[in-house]
């Protein structure tokens, strides 16, 4: 079945498998995220289990509207930060074939606890589609927690963030480290509007996931925060596209792997300021905490400017742990591992420096600590 | 230096003045097997070195245009319309008054002998395909140096030439090494034995002078152990409506110890693609230095790398770039850590004015076994007016835990507080910026030879005219 939202968006069908001269796919190819390997197929695949709570487990507000979405609403929220082209967001929406879930927040509603999606990826394959339309004015703060034991999980979430709104957003991903995982993503800001967004990756075996955002008003604001913690064989691949179509807005984008055991990293942000976006503040920075000989991370922070009147800067650091920071935690007598794992996580932590939600960043904390000191992963 | 004075001293782009084409020898535009059967035949070479362009060519007709990068411009280029060979004089003089009169009338008006005798220790001037002019100091040529051109090298040292010869950068690389190693013409050898320092740089320069010309030279530099070299080239054509294709391969090898030192000052005209593979190997102890400065040129991608495969080894790349109206400089630098305890500091500033377009490219790989290694990269972009464009597209690959890579990059635009500085002492806010602009500059300006930073500061003075309103 397809299912096409627009006249612009191609069909998965039409659009060439994408070589590794693609930027988004140089490191991680689209056969070695497809649900089957077989490219020409696009598979009937279950929807995923979603739930909405309070974050403490309690029933959501009544102002909260959510639900399937209609076809107005896929329509209606229909992302253009997703590239119509792309092949990854196109299958994803040929598969979940308007099977999707709509969060809508009401323009001026200020939410009190943070409210919490529960996705459970369960079966062979299993697919979810999100939309969220945050209405004008409104202040609120959702974790989107991601289980499963699936073998491939694809999570396609459009976003409107609406004028003057703030919309503090975090993902925590702990899925089977046998899983496959595809994310994308397009989210819209609009003009004074904060999106303050965060990702914790811990789970699934090899990732491979797509951020488009779109900063389209001035005044427009994006911070996003993501920490990865790579162990075994995981294989994580994470792409940013932040787009300054218009000028007096800003955006950060901070990223912290730890690269364990053979783990391989990669993070490859593009950054486009477009002609006569003046004004703009924009910066990309990611770390990347060597912890193996045989793991391995590779950034990518790429810039496009177009404007001449506009502070654009990026960073990317990798070196392993300061011996003189072990050796100081091991003379306190922690052992070796606890010395590492306290390292890692304050090194994971300082990831979400600019996320500012208290409630959030101790849920990650402590979900942190427990993938850390337990490794409850499967 | 005042608005008139830099424009005395240079003019507006000096260089695009031309003669009139005397050729000895020119074949007819297009390429083919049989031209490039014929260029070997012409030069009288081994069949190896026939063999391996006959290979190479079959490369480049096979292989398609890069898809990334400028497609736009590449597309643009009418291979058929180039011509691959231009003999301008039959032989490579040793006495500039051998040299024919109209040629060493161009080289003069460069100032080619005049710094030879100043501050050289040897020069190899090429028009169009070979080399028409070449020396070296005595005392270099009785340590055991060898500075010719490539043809006379092949010629005199087929066994080094084979030895080295495609190792560094092989003809299957990409579309332009296959096409430079199918037509290669002219170039520089040089080889320095075991411990000899090479105190006073050596030149080439290449000079385009006919119209829809393509030049493909050949450089093969090797420094045995201990030993040290330092290599100064420029280049420039006239400016013509037609376009000129430059596609050089530049082959560096230093051994344990040795040092090389390779700078460019990149002056073609605006109608020259400039399409080249520069790349060195540095052995244990090694250190390899890219200065390279890119000002000319339609389209420039050019990505000097270094293969640090020796323990201890060291690439040091500084390299700028000026993008002017139509201009798209996509420059960049690739280093591959291979072995342990190598480092590498890479600096890389460009300028975008008018719509032109500056792109640093990068890669830094630091292989599994490759210990304790320490990467350090700068990109620094300015942009003087909101109709130019200015990327970064740096990679970094770490495969290695003990490693520290570290990369930052800025745009900006000139700071209003420096140019409001520098006008309450007096100056005009042209020369202002002319100022902040050479000291944006200043740490490639200080590497090169005092008589190449005077003129490159001249050249981007008078590129700055018009850059204020």
């Amino acid at each position: 079945m397809v299912i096409i939202m627009s006249g612009d968006v191609q069909q998965y069908s039409v659009i060439s498998v994408p070589n590794r001269s693609d930027h988004l796919w140089r490191y991680t190819s689209w056969q070695s995220v497809h649900p089957t390997g077989d490219l020409l197929e696009v598979p009937i695949i279950p929807v995923a289990e979603i739930r909405l709570l309070n974050l403490d487990g309690t029933l959501p507000p009544s102002e909260v509207t959510f639900r399937p979405a209609l076809p107005q609403d896929l329509e209606d929220l229909s992302s253009n930060a997703l590239s119509t082209s792309e092949i990854s967001s196109v299958f994803l929406r040929e598969v979940a074939a308007g099977r999707a879930h709509l969060l809508d927040i009401p323009s001026g509603w200020v939410g009190g606890q943070p409210l919490m999606i529960e996705v459970n990826a369960l079966g062979a394959t299993s697919i979810q589609h999100l939309l969220i339309n945050v209405g004008k004015e409104a202040q609120f703060e959702l974790t989107t927690a991601i289980r499963g034991k699936a073998d491939w999980f694809g999570f396609l979430r459009e976003i409107s963030v609406g004028k003057g709104a703030i919309f503090r957003d975090l993902i925590y991903n702990r899925l089977s480290s046998t899983s496959t995982f595809v994310r994308n993503e397009g989210v819209e800001i609009s003009r004074d509007a904060l999106f303050n967004g965060a990702t914790l990756s811990l789970g699934g075996g090899r990732l491979k996931t797509d951020l488009r955002h779109e900063l389209l008003g001035s005044g427009a604001e994006l911070s996003l925060h993501v920490g990865v913690h790579g162990n075994g064989q995981r294989r994580d691949d994470h792409h940013f596209v932040i787009n300054h179509p218009v000028g007096q807005n800003q955006s950060k984008l901070v990223m912290h792997s730890a690269c364990d055991g053979r783990s391989k990293n990669v993070g490859t942000g593009r950054l486009i300021i477009a002609e006569g976006a003046q004004s703009c503040d924009a910066g990309q920075v990611f770390k990347n905490l060597l912890l193996s000989d045989k793991a391995e991370a590779d950034s990518i922070p790429e810039l496009e400017v177009f404007a001449d009147d506009v502070s654009a800067a990026h960073g990317a650091a990798s070196a392993p742990l300061d011996p003189e920071q072990l050796f100081y935690l091991e003379s306190r007598g922690l052992g070796p591992q606890m010395a590492k794992d306290l390292l890692t996580e304050g090194f994971l932590m300082d990831a979400f420096t600019g996320f500012k939600s208290e409630s959030l960043v101790n849920y990650l904390r402590t979900r942190l600590l427990v993938h850390l000191d337990c490794d409850l992963l499967e | 230096m005042s608005k008139q004075g830099a424009r005395d001293a240079v003019g507006e782009y000096q260089y695009g003045f031309h003669d009139p084409e005397n050729a000895t020898i020119r074949f007819d535009n297009g390429l083919s097997e049989q031209v490039v059967r014929d260029i070997s035949k012409l030069k009288n070479e081994p069949q190896w070195m026939t063999d391996i362009r006959l290979k190479a060519y079959h490369h480049y007709v096979g292989r398609p245009m890069p898809d990334w990068g400028n497609s736009e411009m590449l597309n643009g280029i009418n291979f058929d319309s180039v011509t691959y060979f231009l003999r301008s004089s039959e032989k490579t003089e040793n006495n500039w008054d051998d040299v024919p009169e109209d040629i060493k009338r161009t080289f003069d008006r460069l100032g080619i002998p005049e710094a030879e005798k100043k501050w050289l220790g040897g020069v190899t001037a090429q028009y169009e395909s070979e080399a028409v002019y070449h020396s070296i100091r005595e005392d270099l040529e009785e340590q055991g140096v060898i500075f010719l051109d490539m043809d006379s090298g092949l010629r005199e040292y087929p066994e080094i030439v084979k030895k080295y010869f495609c190792t560094v950068v092989p003809y299957s690389d990409n579309k332009f090494s296959a096409l430079n190693t199918a037509v290669w013409s002219g170039g520089s050898f040089i080889y320095v034995p075991k411990g000899v320092q090479v105190e006073m740089p050596v030149q080439a320069y290449f000079r385009i002078n006919a119209k829809n010309m393509g030049q493909f030279e050949r450089t093969l530099i090797i420094a045995d152990e201990g030993s040290s070299i330092n290599y100064v080239e420029g280049c420039t054509a006239p400016t013509y409506s037609t376009e000129s294709l430059h596609s050089a391969v530049v082959e560096l090898i230093a051994m344990k110890g040795a040092k090389i030192r390779y700078s460019t000052i990149q002056n073609w005209s605006t109608n020259v693609y400039n399409l080249v593979t520069k790349r060195g190997v540095a052995n244990e102890n090694a250190t390899i230095e890219w200065i390279d400065g890119n000002i000319g040129s339609k389209l420039t991608m050019k990505y000097p790398a270094v293969i640090l495969k020796g323990e201890g080894a060291h690439a040091e790349i500084i390299s700028v770039a000026y993008s002017g109206e139509g201009q798209h400089q996509d420059a960049g630098t690739k280093i591959h850590h291979l072995a342990s305890k190598t480092t590498s500091n890479i600096l890389a500033k460009s300028i975008s004015k008018n719509g032109g377009r500056s792109s640093y490219r990068g890669l830094v790989k630091v292989a599994p076994k490759a210990k304790n290694c320490k990467v350090n990269v700068v990109c620094d972009a300015l942009m003087l007016d909101e109709n130019s464009r200015s990327d970064t597209y740096p990679t970094m690959e770490v495969a290695n835990a003990t490693c520290n890579v570290t990369h930052e990059a800025s745009v900006s635009k000139v700071s209003g507080e420096q140019l409001f500085y520098l006008m309450t002492r007096g100056h005009s806010e042209e020369e202002a910026m002319a100022m902040i602009v050479n000291g944006f500059f200043e740490p490639f300006t200080r590497e090169l030879p005092m008589e190449y930073a005077v003129e490159l500061n001249r050249l981007l003075e008078l590129e700055m005219e018009g850059a204020i309103g």
